[in-house]
């Protein structure tokens, strides 16, 4: 193995944020949310786009029997990306575990279309606003969907338990 | 450098930042706040391959970058940066973000370089504390065959058991080792459990 170098580098980054004169937290932090407010419209649209694609290609009755795992799991992750500006509804959650959904079939080449269900029913429902949706029915939303996500690590790990130990690792590799 | 709180004065108006997503909409978002945080020098990208023409011309305070797009993702982009030769972005704070990161790719992101893993959707108080943890970074830069970056381990507590460590203030292996077995679980709750007397 070559030289391993452990060394300093300056932080530049922290000299020039604290140079006297900047504005406070609080301000930059309202101004940054104003911002953010404007980009609500086009992320709204982009959300809801994503979300009638994902019904119409994957949802009951309409599945094909060919559908890929790749542009679920893509259009789940784009839901996250323009998630920020409406945060308050919390959908990145639902995606995101859609996207551990769909990590997973992919990984076994078989879907669980009553779990795919679950998940877009929930991206629809918590697409409402806050106040069609009360905090209760949320929370319910999230118990449910952490409960499947929750049921797949569980037989992922039993499988594993189960799978033989590799003949190398308990000392029978040499015979 | 302490956490900010809502008075503290926070100069970014001179720092420089590249932005790279291949997500147009999450590059406007970031580049939103940033401008809110009142960051005038924002170039976004949309793929890794351009940034990394990008960076061997300008030099950045701070890069982000998006972990998954397609060509050079966010993590060989990493790589290469922190691998460049005399070049002062090999050094620099680097972001990573992740909408979801997949089994395979966390791996990857602990050891692609990046100084802190973000994950989205990332609103401008969770930005702004990163921006912070970034700028109050004091890890020394480790360069091996297999890694460059800052020091994995945030924590000081030594190096893994059975290896010698590399940093300086590591002890030798001979010090530090048990001496006698170890506590029972009633042992230790005898000492942190304060007990009733009945006197």
């Amino acid at each position: 193995m070559s030289e391993v170098r452990i060394f300093r580098v300056p932080n530049k980054l922290r000299e020039k944020i604290l140079k006297s004169g900047g504005p406070r937290a609080l301000e930059i932090l309202a101004k940054a949310e104003e911002n953010l407010a404007e980009m609500r419209p086009p992320c709204l649209e982009i959300i809801d786009e994503l979300i009638a694609e994902i019904v119409g290609g994957y949802g009951r009755g309409r599945r094909k029997g060919d559908e890929d795992f790749l542009r679920l799991y893509t259009m789940s992750a784009q839901i996250i990306d323009c998630a920020a500006p409406v945060a308050e509804l919390e959908i990145d959650k639902a995606a995101f575990f859609l996207c551990e959904l769909v990590d997973r079939c992919g990984a076994r080449d078989q879907w669980d279309w009553p779990a795919v269900d679950v998940h877009i029913d929930a991206l629809q429902l918590l697409r409402l606003d806050l106040s069609s949706l009360p905090p209760e029915a949320r929370q319910k939303i999230f118990l449910g969907l952490k409960q499947i996500n929750d049921k797949f690590k569980a037989r992922e790990a039993a499988e594993q338990a189960a799978e033989p130990a590799p003949l190398a690792a308990i000392g029978m590799a040499d015979g | 450098m302490m956490k900010p709180t809502p008075n503290t004065r926070i100069n970014l108006d001179k720092i420089s930042v590249l932005l790279i997503d291949d997500n147009q909409q999450s590059l406007d978002i970031l580049g939103q706040v940033l401008s809110g945080f009142g960051v005038r020098q924002i170039l976004k990208c949309e793929s890794g391959e351009e940034a990394m023409k990008i960076v061997t011309r300008q030099v950045f305070d701070f890069i982000m970058t998006d972990g998954t797009m397609p060509g050079m993702d966010g993590y060989e982009f990493i790589e290469t940066v922190r691998r460049l030769q005399n070049q002062p972005n090999a050094f620099i704070p680097i972001l990573l973000i992740t909408g979801h990161a997949r089994e395979s790719q966390v791996h990857r992101a602990r050891d692609c370089g990046a100084n802190f893993v973000v994950a989205k959707p990332i609103t401008p108080k969770v930005l702004l504390d990163r921006i912070f943890w970034v700028a109050k970074e004091d890890r020394m830069f480790v360069e091996t065959d297999t890694y460059v970056g800052p020091d994995r381990r945030f924590k000081r507590e030594g190096p893994p058991v059975g290896t010698a460590g590399r940093r300086k203030e590591d002890l030798p292996m001979e010090l530090g080792q048990a001496t006698t077995p170890n506590l029972s679980q009633d042992q230790i709750d005898g000492m942190m459990k304060p007990m009733k007397v009945n006197l």
